[in-house]
């Protein structure tokens, strides 16, 4: 039984590489036969890739990205799901709100780039607002969703055990609503990403935007898809993160869900 | 042991611990009448059942008594004085455990939850006894979804008698557990009550659950509700599954509370109060 | 939505207002950057024929790019739901390409296709077809498997399991993945605009930037916003009205 699911793996593995492997080569033999500007050859991708991820270039450019999406991330969900939850417990707030919360959803984030230059200068600050500005909408949403669906029975027992508001809202609606903010925040670290990257395509002069802008300028395509791939190992890493720290503080959770399922 | 800390020596209260007068209840700006002057009492650690035909609102009638709903007439008052939030020495069990439990919270922690105004050795006493109590000792640290429907009801109970309550409400609580399981807690629950010698107030559907438990039935009307029959349940104790279920005194009451609730089903003719609830089914 | 809510609702946009006009007075931020409500509301009625014009713009694009990956991204993840072997071997190049912001392209994309209608439109494909893809897959994976049970106690052969049953059940999914790709498509389109100077909302936005008439961009910024509800409107409206038989569209 284990030796057929280790072949079953083996060939799995097999076919995966395989067509990695024929990509890749395809490139290559592409980029030799048929020059192009936009079809470099993998070793010069794979150098300049080499060279972003350590040295003077990744002081440079990529870590004032990473701190940048680090920056605004946190805000934004400390600062959503602090006042989402809010409005959850407080049901009365909710229609007041409502219309001015599905606008700043609605509104795609990069239209206030041009805004927000003016006001706050090319600066860091100017792109950590544009990130917080676009990835807090999400969380924000979520936790109003969460805190509103908190299971009225869970309240009763906090009412019957004498809790105080405070008391039944950090102890039972946060962790309550935890789940639905943590898909808030999936989604609100897609969009502090493309956010990074806009406001570094269109107002930084570092950043991997900004590294990737000035390299299609000049044609150095290789840089650029060096660059790409950097975001992209990026946005992994990030994402790896989170998904680990949604593990470890929703472990109560997945074991919760496949039971009333 | 604290279970009994409450009690102090002379417990010659002649006062009933829960007094249910005239209680009016209605939803949706009075269209929908649920309970019509309501009223019964309770004695300090009697064990008092509530039965009446489904929907008939036993359970918007706990919810007042809990103080967790505002009743629109009549008022409930807890040792003779009316209460704007539920009262301390209160606890309820309700029926939907896995939507009562915290999910994120061990057995241990849902045990203490109540507890959070004693210093750490306290609670962790209490709790100890409180688990032990009900047979959980074994798995504190396991969380809800790790129990069964048996064991999580059994960790709310638990989490009720930590809390050291004089007046313990039950919500149907065995009604989403399989028979069997549904005897063991009742055995249980009966036990700990005595030892405790807790005021149990049970709303049940069941009637053979309410004979065999209870000291005392009150029978509830249809909508809009109000008390029709107040019988004493004089079976001995300890009550056996088998031999007092037997007993031609539990066949008689058990008789008597059936057609008491069964007149409560039929249509009635229609009075003054039917016509403005809009009949009654 | 009832008349309390509405005018509940309506009062929060007017204390919205409040606060900016008051931002303004009290000279938090310089008024000149931030022109009043009522000269960015003159400006985009006076701007209308232009905001117009530049909306028909960016919606072109987007509503081709969309279209293009709502097929090629639900044909790619109902066959990747169907055929295992195939999700299997493609899995590490899936994975590998999906945490990568599609705005990061846009340089690739320039240098590959140039600048123009076909860039955009390619690079919006590009980008729209990962949350149909996925949603796809999923809506495929997750129907009830009783539903096919059914069909084959029914003597359904393979196909028409597939087009009777199993498309229609994974609809629901599909759809929201591609409500999804319309807001990715539009963030996309115009920062494409920004970037490249194609006409449409962000290059509108843009370009009164870059010309001072602050009025102007705010009145830009406000429009897409609009727009955004309105296709948000549309989209939830057209679910619910073809998928009404889906429990996730009912009662909200």
């Amino acid at each position: 039984m284990r030796a057929e699911r280790l072949g079953q793996r083996i060939v799995e593995f097999g076919g995966q590489a395989l067509l990695l492997l024929t990509l890749m080569a395809c490139w290559q033999a592409a980029a030799i036969l048929f020059p192009a500007p936009y079809l470099p050859r993998l070793e010069r991708i794979a150098s300049s890739f080499w060279n972003l991820i350590h040295g003077e270039l990744l002081v440079r450019e990529v870590l004032p990205s990473a701190a940048r999406v680090g920056a605004g991330l946190t805000l934004g969900i400390v600062l959503g799901t602090a006042i989402g939850l809010g409005i959850g417990y407080f049901r009365g707030l909710d229609p007041w709100l409502r219309p001015i919360l599905e606008f700043l959803r609605a509104l795609p984030a990069v239209t206030v780039l041009p805004a927000a230059l003016l006001l706050l200068g090319s600066t860091d600050a100017m792109r950590v607002s544009i990130i917080v500005f676009g990835c807090m909408p999400p969380v924000l949403l979520a936790a109003i969703d969460g805190a509103r669906r908190v299971d009225q029975l869970l309240l009763d027992t906090a009412r019957v055990s004498g809790l105080t508001s405070a008391q039944t809202l950090v102890r039972v609606i946060v962790p309550a609503a935890l789940p639905q903010v943590f898909a808030g925040i999936r989604v609100a670290l897609g969009v502090a990403l493309i956010m990074m990257v806009i406001s570094e395509l269109l107002a930084a002069n570092n950043g991997l935007g900004a590294f990737i802008q000035r390299n299609q300028r000049l044609f150095n395509t290789a840089n650029v898809y060096a660059g790409v791939l950097v975001i992209g190992v990026l946005a992994w890493l990030f994402t790896a993160a989170m998904l680990e720290l949604e593990k470890r503080v929703l472990r109560w959770h997945r074991g919760w869900r496949g039971v009333i399922e | 042991m604290f279970l009994t800390d409450h009690l102090s020596d002379d417990v010659t209260t002649t006062q009933p611990i829960l007094s249910v007068e005239g209680l009016t209840k209605s939803y949706t700006g009075g269209t929908a009448p649920v309970l019509h002057d309501a009223r019964f009492w309770q004695a300090e650690g009697e064990f008092l059942a509530v039965v009446g035909p489904s929907g008939c609102g036993k359970t918007t009638l706990l919810r007042c008594i809990a103080g967790l709903l505002k009743p629109d007439g009549g008022r409930v008052l807890h040792r003779g004085v009316e209460h704007m939030n539920p009262p301390p020495w209160l606890s309820i069990v309700f029926q939907d455990y896995n939507r009562s439990l915290f999910p994120w919270l061990s057995v241990r922690r849902n045990a203490g939850f109540g507890l959070h105004n004693l210093n750490k050795a306290e609670r962790e006493r209490r709790v100890g006894e409180a688990l032990a109590a009900v047979g959980l000792s074994h798995a504190a640290d396991l969380y809800p979804w790790q129990l069964s429907g048996g064991m999580q009801q059994r960790t709310a109970l638990a989490r009720s008698i930590a809390a050291s309550p004089e007046l313990l409400l039950l919500d149907e609580p065995f009604a989403s557990v399989d028979a069997q399981t549904r005897m063991d807690l009742q055995d249980l629950v009966m036990r700990i009550c005595q030892e405790m010698k807790l005021a149990t107030l049970l709303v049940t559907h069941d009637i053979d659950e309410a004979v065999f438990m209870a000291d005392r039935i009150v029978v509830l009307s249809s909508r809009p509700a109000r008390v029709v029959e107040d019988i004493a349940v004089r079976l001995s104790r300890p009550r056996d599954q088998l031999a007092t279920k037997e007993s031609p005194e539990f066949l008689q009451l058990r008789h008597r509370v059936f057609t008491a609730v069964r007149e409560e089903v039929k249509p009635r003719k229609p009075t003054a109060l039917n016509a403005t609830s809009g009949g009654v089914k | 939505m009832n008349l309390a809510r509405a005018l509940k609702g309506a009062a929060g946009v007017a204390a919205a207002i409040a606060i900016w006009e008051t931002t303004r007075a009290l000279g938090l931020i310089d008024p000149r950057d931030l022109p009043s409500v009522l000269d960015i509301a003159r400006s985009g009625v006076e701007n209308a024929g232009e905001l117009g014009r530049a909306a028909l713009g960016t919606l072109g694009v987007w509503a081709a790019g969309l279209a293009l990956a709502t097929v090629l991204g639900g044909a790619a993840g109902i066959a990747l739901a169907l055929l295992p072997w195939l999700e299997r071997i493609t899995r590490p190049l899936i994975e590998f390409m999906r945490p990568i912001p599609s705005v990061a392209l846009i340089p690739v994309a320039l240098i590959v296709i140039g600048l123009g209608f076909r860039m955009e439109v390619t690079l919006i494909a590009f980008a729209s077809v990962w949350p149909v893809l996925f949603n796809a897959k999923a809506g495929v994976e997750n129907v009830d498997p009783r539903f096919i049970e059914t069909g084959r106690i029914l003597g359904l052969g393979r196909a028409s399991i597939v087009l009777r049953i199993v498309l229609p059940a994974a609809l629901p999914a599909m759809a929201t993945g591609v409500r999804t790709a319309a807001a990715i498509g539009l963030v996309l389109a115009i920062t494409v605009e920004m970037l490249t100077g194609q006409k449409g909302l962000g290059f509108f936005v843009q370009f009164a930037a870059l010309n001072g008439q602050f009025a102007q961009m705010w009145a830009g910024t406000m429009f897409a916003g609009l727009l955004g509800l309105a296709l948000n409107a549309i989209f939830m409206t057209t679910e619910r009205r073809v998928l009404v038989w889906s429990m996730e569209h009912r009662a909200s």
